[in-house]
């Protein structure tokens, strides 16, 4: 198991990527362009080019096993404004990546 | 390959019957209560948890998925009662009730999905109860968790129809159980006679109905609620 990353930019930096792989993991089905270059301005989950639903269900049900397995952290990624699209955390991978280095803290 | 289950209410009742039943049909059985079980077998794995306690469920969850790395099913038994009259009813039984329940059968069913999604397969099958539908006098509190209990699951089959995984619930008529201990013999009487089959619900006709539930043939049955019995 590795060891979490000694500085925050490295931790946030893991983070990035961790979630990079979910996506490009789930890109494999989908294969939507908008999702091939992921940067932390992707949309995830924020109107027509967004995923829809499920896949958006199954991106996020991965990311919380890859922050397990990769940080030894368990975290459940439930939040009340998941589908308020102003202030979903899931609305772009930046939003989506402060939400988990939060949740992991206060785990 | 041996199949998972997940099963709640373990220690005692239908939910033991079920462990042991699954665990002779060679499933992995992984089972919680509040107390410990003495039920021992090397396919049994038992968690000391409270249902609605969302660190305890979701850490149970992770077990599974670390050890057994899958999970097929899920049985949400667990559940209290208290026969009451709505208006003397206190308001801690009320909150006692819903949390075992609803937010109980939630909670594990939230966080058995999450296995469950990743390989486009599973079976969830919830608890119900004729109460509901006979709208039982006394048990006002009872019926009415566990409708929320039957159309959560049929909104969660629908969330779930797209990964393949499949959401019902069985409501069982009386069974000789600790649950109905406390009901007087008489209303117990007038309960069954309202069933088109009146008699006492056994063990066997749940494992039954869950049997059914769990089957690869039925692959194309969700968000529905079996009463036993002849209930409607």
């Amino acid at each position: 198991m590795p060891s979490s990353p000694a500085t925050p930019a490295e931790h946030r930096s893991a983070v990035v990527d961790l979630i990079r792989d979910a996506i490009a993991e789930l890109n494999e089905e989908l294969d939507y362009d908008h999702l091939r270059d992921v940067s932390e301005t992707t949309v995830i989950f924020d109107g027509d080019e967004a995923l829809d639903s499920l896949s958006l269900v199954s991106l996020i049900v991965d990311i919380e096993a890859r922050v397990e397995e990769s940080f030894d952290t368990e975290v459940v990624l439930a939040s009340e404004k998941a589908m308020s699209m102003a202030n979903s955390p899931y609305r772009n991978v930046g939003s989506l990546v402060e939400f988990v280095l939060g949740e992991m803290s206060a785990a | 390959m041996t199949r998972t289950v997940v099963i709640t209410g373990t220690r005692k009742g239908i939910g033991r019957y079920l462990s042991e039943r699954y665990l002779a049909a060679g499933w992995t059985v992984y089972g919680c209560s509040r107390d410990e079980s003495d039920l021992a077998h090397e396919r049994y794995r038992h968690f000391a948890i409270d249902v609605a306690d969302e660190r305890g469920v979701a850490g149970m969850l992770r077990a599974v998925r670390r050890e057994a790395r899958t999970l097929d099913a899920l049985i949400n038994n667990a559940g209290i009662a208290s026969m009451n009259a709505a208006v003397l009813t206190p308001m801690a039984t009320v909150e006692r009730i819903f949390r075992t329940n609803v937010f109980g059968t939630f909670l594990l069913c939230r966080e058995a999905a999450k296995l469950m999604i990743p390989k486009r397969a599973g079976r969830i099958v919830n608890f119900a109860t004729v109460a509901t539908p006979l709208r039982l006098e006394g048990e006002a509190v009872y019926a009415a968790s566990k409708a929320a209990v039957e159309n959560f699951t049929q909104v969660f089959a629908r969330e779930l129809g797209g990964y393949n995984i499949t959401v019902n619930a069985i409501g069982p008529t009386p069974v000789d159980t600790d649950l109905i201990r406390g009901v007087a013999d008489d209303k117990m009487e007038r309960l069954i006679a309202r069933q088109c089959l009146p008699r006492m619900g056994k063990m066997e006709d749940v494992g039954n109905a869950v049997d059914f539930f769990l089957k690869p043939e039925s692959d194309f049955v969700t968000g529905q609620v079996v009463y036993l019995g002849g209930v409607f």
